[in-house]
């Protein structure tokens, strides 16, 4: 099958069983791959109920159709379970080198079920699979245990690990590859955990079937040539992600102080100029990736100097404005203990600058936070937070759960100001002042995430106070986004380059022999977004229109300062976005997908399932 | 005096009325911010400008001849 290994890899911790399967034709034309093979598994293979850090819960990694090729850049692996977090289908990718060196070890899919009895990782090299102890491990850093396996098993292997939030079980809790990439949604780390899974070692040395071989060198050396002429090239290369931050603060959208503003007095100290003049010491990149986004930065705080990949914008965001840090060094000392300790840097921002918040408002004392003096702006506070956090300790063990368990637990007022959505903490964008991005957060299907539809662009073209007329782009979006993550494959040199979509359809006939157009392309990703939200509305009898709803912050209050002060989105304002948004996926107006939606999209065996169980119409 | 803009491709897509280069008419002691108004962007539509292989300040001066390379902001990754 070009473009593909041809080969399921499953594995069952419980009783140490490694099985292949075929890959099949059906998958590959429904699902294309990545996250399309994850919704797949999930829903097949999860049993509503499960508990997410239970055996049966999966974790599946997947690459895509062009991973691993000669292409910009094919290093996107998607990680999938149920997660902890949500309690409902989730995924997260992560970059770095893993995607294609499956591949190239025959793996288009590697399904890792049960529990093992004991700490334990698993070796692929090539066709020898092994499931080895790990207790030497465990315990360990995500760092210090990848560099321990490099060791062990040499510098040609791919490695994915998890920290000690992950070993406990922290739902934000992430998967950590090549230094300083992560899987960092949705708890994928803390399933891997429950498995007693620390790490992930793949070597592989086969070559990837392609369809038309003249034809992806064409495509892909007119995509290369083209981004190395574009002028915004060196940006990217010298500031990497960490240039939006100023940006994102002159149009008011960088979080600040738990989202209670979105406009940052001190972002001088934070921005990607200042970071390349005193803390980067290197660049670092992907898989066949001429960007070369990844800044290799030193950092010293507590008399200790560490090295860190980033921080990159996310990072920056939550950790930087919005726990109020005055520098990028702190900032990047800061991402280095929650990669090290294997904490998603953005969840763990959000969680730590609720915590502050709340400490703020005396919602908790000292008495609850162990001691710590949680106040904004303190770099102290935040690393003793984040420790306890992993190690689920004291007030730590209460904020693993994620802002939404914590603010169950510290009431109303919490409740209030809890920034996230379905349970998942929000991403780098204010949006207040941007309807139409607001949307895609409430609408995302994984929780408060950016990257199935990033529209705050779109806003400022047609007007940020304008609610009408802005569904259509977010689900345009949510098709075309994800689509990369399908392929296995950055969306970067598309979304910030602006490497037409064109090639991308062009790349998939030559790489894959298969005569799908865009337009099919799309319909098979509106498919994979409608199994997931399938996924939600089968495992909850009452999930639906409130659980897209953002948190009262957001319609209660107005944007207090800065370029859009007094901007104020209402309960109205969102109840038009949503019925407009159900209407355009054909969705009832609680947010389920009608039976002939469902049908519709070639999904008539999971339309069965949920009208015989009540759940749609 | 007269200043050039040329605008990266991603910003093409998403402004259509733009051409790849727009030559500008300003007034002696304009800035970067005075030449994209005159093509009719709207603040926060841009992300980071180029000019002589630098990044150009949005309130710095700009002079007779000058190109100004227009990157779009950034796609949220």
């Amino acid at each position: 099958m070009y473009g593909y290994a041809g080969n399921i890899l499953r594995v069952d911790l419980s009783s140490g069983r490694v099985s292949h399967e075929p890959l099949t034709e059906e998958l590959v034309h429904n699902y294309i791959g990545g996250r399309g093979f994850g919704a797949y598994y999930v829903y097949k293979e999860v049993p509503p109920g499960a508990d997410p850090y239970g055996p049966h819960n999966i974790l599946v990694f997947a690459s895509g159709p062009f991973a691993g090729l000669f292409l910009p850049s094919g290093a996107k692996t998607s990680i999938s379970a149920k997660s902890p977090a949500t309690g409902l289908y989730g995924d997260s990718n992560v970059g770095g080198h893993l995607a294609g060196e499956l591949k190239y070890a025959g793996i288009d899919a590697l399904i890792v079920g049960g529990k093992a009895k004991a700490p334990s990782y698993l070796l692929i090299d090539d066709d020898r699979i092994e499931i080895r102890p790990a207790d030497h491990l465990w315990g360990l850093g995500a760092i210090k245990t990848e560099e321990v396996l490099k060791e062990e098993l040499g510098d040609e292997f791919q490695i994915a690990t998890i920290g000690p939030a992950g070993e406990n079980g922290v739902v934000f809790a992430c998967i950590n590859h090549d230094f300083g990439r992560q899987a960092g949604r949705c708890g994928m780390g803390a399933v891997m955990g429950s498995k007693n899974l620390k790490a992930i070692a793949v070597r592989g040395t086969r070559s990837v079937p392609v369809a038309d071989i003249d034809g992806l060198k064409d495509v892909a050396g007119v995509m290369f040539r083209e981004l190395m002429e574009d002028p915004s090239l060196k940006v990217w290369q010298d500031l990497g992600l960490a240039q939006v931050t100023t940006w994102a603060n002159s149009i008011a959208a960088l979080p600040t102080r738990n989202f209670r503003q979105n406009f940052y007095e001190a972002v001088d100290g934070l921005s990607g100029e200042l970071m390349k003049e005193t803390i980067v010491v290197g660049d670092k990149a992907c898989f066949a990736c001429p960007m070369a986004t990844g800044k290799l930065c030193k950092a010293s705080f507590r008399g200790k100097t560490v090295l860190v990949e980033g921080p990159e914008y996310e990072t920056t965001a939550l950790i930087g404005s919005n726990c109020a840090l005055k520098s990028i060094e702190e900032v990047a000392f800061a991402n280095y203990v929650c990669d090290e300790l294997g904490l998603d840097t953005i969840s763990a921002g959000n969680a730590v600058a609720f915590a502050m918040e709340c400490f703020e408002k005396g919602i908790i004392t000292k008495d609850d936070t162990g001691g710590i003096e949680a106040r904004f702006g303190s770099l102290d506070a935040f690393c003793d937070l984040v420790q306890k956090i992993a190690a689920r300790e004291g007030i730590g063990d209460l904020l693993a759960k994620g802002v939404a368990g914590a603010a169950e637990v510290w009431g109303e007022e919490s409740r209030r100001i809890a920034i996230h959505v379905k349970g998942l903490e929000w991403s780098g964008y204010e949006s207040r002042g941007a309807p139409s991005m607001m949307l895609a957060y409430m609408t995302c299907d994984i929780g408060a995430h950016h990257n199935r539809a990033w529209s705050v662009t779109h806003d400022i073209a047609v007007g940020r106070d304008i609610i009408k007329g802005k569904a259509a782009k977010v689900v345009e979006f949510q098709h075309v986004r994800p689509l990369f993550d399908c392929f296995g494959v950055c969306r970067l040199q598309w979304v910030e380059l602006g490497l037409p979509l064109e090639h991308y359809a062009k790349l998939y006939p030559v790489v894959t022999g298969r005569d799908d157009s865009w337009e099919d392309l799309l319909v098979k990703s509106e498919r994979i977004w409608n199994l997931t939200r399938a996924f939600a509305v089968r495992e909850r009898e009452d999930f639906g229109r409130a659980d897209d709803w953002p948190p009262r912050r957001f319609y209660e209050e107005s944007v207090p300062d800065g370029p859009v002060a007094g901007f104020r989105i209402t309960a109205e304002d969102l109840d038009v976005l949503l019925d407009e948004y159900y209407e355009a996926r054909g969705w009832d107006s609680n947010g389920r997908p009608k039976v002939d939606t469902l049908t519709r999209l070639g999904l008539e065996h999971v339309a069965s399932e949920l009208h015989k169980m009540g759940r749609i119409t | 005096m007269k200043v050039t803009l040329r605008f990266a491709r991603a910003l093409r897509e998403i402004y259509e009325h733009l051409d790849e280069e727009i030559e500008v008419t300003l007034e002696e002691g304009s800035t970067a911010r005075d030449a994209l108004s005159a093509v009719n962007l709207p603040e926060g539509a841009w992300g980071i400008l180029l000019t002589d292989d630098r990044i150009c300040k949005i309130d710095e001066d700009v002079i007779h001849g000058q190109t100004i390379t227009v990157l779009p902001p950034v796609s949220g990754g």
